[in-house]
């Protein structure tokens, strides 16, 4: 067996050599978005080079600003990831929980609403929705996003409620506390760092949704993700710009993402810690 | 646990009743049938081998459970139907079930807070609670901060703080280890005498239930085999099952042969001091360990085995063609392969018949047993 030390020093060379993988992507976009277009084109490509902000200049306040498509992202995102809450947590708890007769066909149909692929769905919703005219609104693309991040959130929180020991709420229904002030004293604030982790994926995934966007979107409902496209044209990409744009669409994530990195810290390693036994 | 705080005994404890209980899941038959009735005040045990059904009986009287069939009643009144909140009782569970986000305080007060209890009257049942089992200074921690007997006592405090007219304690001692399960079973039992409150205690421990309760009940498969004071049940047991059970090491079980009051065991004959009716029959000798004695005459055995346990020393004996289990007090070491002569006094033997239930003397013998 290799030694402790060695051990850790190819971890750490495996760690490293991910996150550069990883991380490669955005640190070329945050040097594309601070370069000049000539600069960008250069060929070969230049090292040193004197670093600009006009692309953010342009992005945020220019004649193509995206700050109104981070409006539209931000409502979209925000109400989608509100109502998936709403309404996953307790169809989680139900399933994770209650003795429901159908309870297994159930918790198929709803991840295999997961497996259809929505390329194959954009078509029949658009042609939906031109007829009951929800093109180009915000309900319209909300309950498209709904109907990808639901499953997805009532999966995810499912074993986050699992994982709490059934005593625990039974306990809470001796002590006179009944199904609903059980769940909301007892099982949700345990389940806090779950929920966490459920936002910021709902969250991120509705906020980078593309295909759905350009599809049943428009002129009023255009998310950050569809108005970068703007900038890529037949004659020209301004990558700068691009870069720049999708620099500051990443933002609100992050932010969302390091807010709630406690809680999903905890969250992740849940599953992972079973202290108490389980019925 | 402090006995300095009076809370005096709690106003009323519930009789309870069963009627013909009976539980299964999907194919398996859990209970069959069970009947069982406690007196206000009364500590009662449940006390089987596990799967036996004696957790999925409290569940049922708790109201976690619903039966298939029969009925719940609680001074007369049918609560079969009620949810657990209705029931007026409290419950320990084996694994605490406290709430890990909250403090100790907050555990202990939560059953007052669901029925909208002033602040301040919390406040002052809880510190009153937490005085009772000794766990006050503990008020502000988190149960993730308490060692396994402290974290036992919360569950005990979040019980008694309502005053509820039933506790229904599920082997609320099992994850403690040894010398501190028996000292809190001491606690258990005082605390449990102080309030007066009408206790149901599911446990396999046969030692535990037999130094706490008044009456207990075992089950054996679903079914309820004897119901007794620990002395009745330890003391006369019903059937072959019970005997077997009870006791460490359990009763020594031999196939004997029943002639009036002659007695036939392994080609051996014991006067018995009372007579049995009934002809001559086969019939299963049921001997304690530990009233076997080893001395300087009776009936020859040889020792296989001698396992000292302090006090006494577990000897297991060749007698003919039976295996015998004896304890033995005496303070004498024994080794493997010696002869010696047992002594088995006639009036300490327990008689069933073929089918396993007890035999019992024709009158005015039993009390001699």
């Amino acid at each position: 067996m290799m030694p402790r030390r060695g051990r850790q020093f190819v971890l750490s060379i495996v760690l490293f050599a991910v996150l550069t993988v990883w991380s490669f992507p955005v640190f070329w976009g945050l040097v594309t978005s601070l370069k000049t277009d000539r600069d960008v084109l250069a060929y070969p490509p230049i090292g040193p080079f004197h670093p600009i902000l006009s692309n953010y200049g342009e992005v945020l306040v220019g004649r193509a600003s995206i700050v109104p498509n981070l409006t539209s992202s931000l409502i979209v995102s925000v109400v989608t990831t509100a109502i998936t809450i709403v309404l996953a947590v307790p169809a989680a708890y139900a399933l994770a929980r209650l003795r429901l007769r159908g309870r297994a066909p159930i918790g198929f149909y709803i991840l295999a609403t997961q497996m259809l692929p929505p390329i194959g769905l954009v078509i029949p919703y658009f042609m939906i929705f031109s007829r009951v005219g929800l093109l180009n609104t915000y309900h319209g693309l909300i309950l498209i996003d709904l109907t990808l991040s639901l499953p997805f959130a009532i999966w995810l929180l499912v074993s986050y409620f699992e994982d709490i020991p059934r005593e625990m709420e039974e306990a809470a229904l001796i002590d006179r506390a009944g199904r609903f002030r059980a769940l909301w004293y007892v099982i949700l604030p345990q389940v806090r760092g779950g929920i966490a982790v459920t936002v910021v994926f709902v969250f991120l995934n509705v906020w980078n949704e593309f295909l759905f966007a350009v599809v049943l979107g428009g002129r009023v409902v255009r998310p950050v993700t569809v108005a970068m496209f703007n900038f890529i044209s037949l004659e020209q990409t301004q990558w700068g710009r691009v870069s720049a744009a999708a620099m500051i669409a990443m933002a609100p994530v992050l932010l969302l993402g390091l807010a709630a990195q406690k809680h999903i810290v905890k969250g992740l390693t849940l599953g992972a810690v079973k202290g108490v036994s389980r019925r | 646990m402090s006995g300095s705080a009076r809370i005096a005994p709690m106003s009323g404890s519930a009789r309870i009743e069963l009627r013909g209980i009976a539980k299964r899941f999907g194919e398996t038959v859990v209970l069959h049938g069970i009947d069982l009735s406690i007196a206000p005040g009364e500590f009662f045990s449940l006390l089987g081998p596990s799967g036996c059904g004696k957790t999925t009986t409290l569940r049922i009287i708790a109201g976690l459970e619903a039966p298939d069939a029969g009925r719940v009643h609680v001074d007369g009144r049918d609560i079969t139907d009620m949810s657990p909140g209705e029931r007026d009782a409290a419950m320990v569970f084996q694994s605490y079930a406290l709430y890990p986000h909250m403090t100790v305080a907050g555990n202990i007060g939560f059953p007052l807070r669901m029925v909208g209890t002033a602040r301040a009257e919390i406040e002052r049942l809880v510190t009153q609670a937490a005085r009772r089992v000794g766990i006050e200074p503990l008020l502000a921690r988190r149960p993730g901060q308490l060692s396994g007997g402290q974290q036992q006592r919360v569950a005990l405090a979040r019980a008694i703080v309502r005053s509820p007219r039933l506790f229904l304690l599920d082997e609320p001692l099992s994850n403690l280890d040894a010398k501190l399960r028996v000292q809190t079973r001491t606690e258990v039992k005082q605390l449990q005498r102080a309030l007066g409150v009408t206790t149901i205690y599911v446990t396999h421990d046969q030692e535990e239930a037999m130094s706490l309760s008044d009456r207990m009940a075992i089950f054996v498969d679903g079914r309820i085999v004897q119901i007794g004071t620990p002395e009745e049940v330890f003391g006369k047991p019903a059937s072959t099952t019970v005997a077997g059970f009870l006791g460490s090491p359990p009763m020594n079980l031999l196939p004997a042969r029943l002639r009036g009051a002659m007695l036939e065991i392994e080609g051996h004959r014991l006067a018995l001091p009372y007579p049995f009716g009934g002809e001559d029959r086969s019939v299963v000798a049921g001997i304690r360990p530990g009233d076997i004695t080893i001395g300087e005459a009776g009936l020859p055995a040889t020792v296989e085995l001698a396992e000292p346990q302090g006090e006494s020393v577990i000897v297991d004996l060749r007698f003919g063609g039976a295996a015998l289990k004896a304890r033995i007090f005496s303070g004498v070491r024994f080794r493997e392969g010696q002869e010696v002569q047992i002594g088995i006094d006639p009036a300490r033997v327990h008689l069933f018949n073929a089918d396993g239930q007890r035999l019992d003397a024709t009158a005015g013998a039993s009390s001699n047993r």
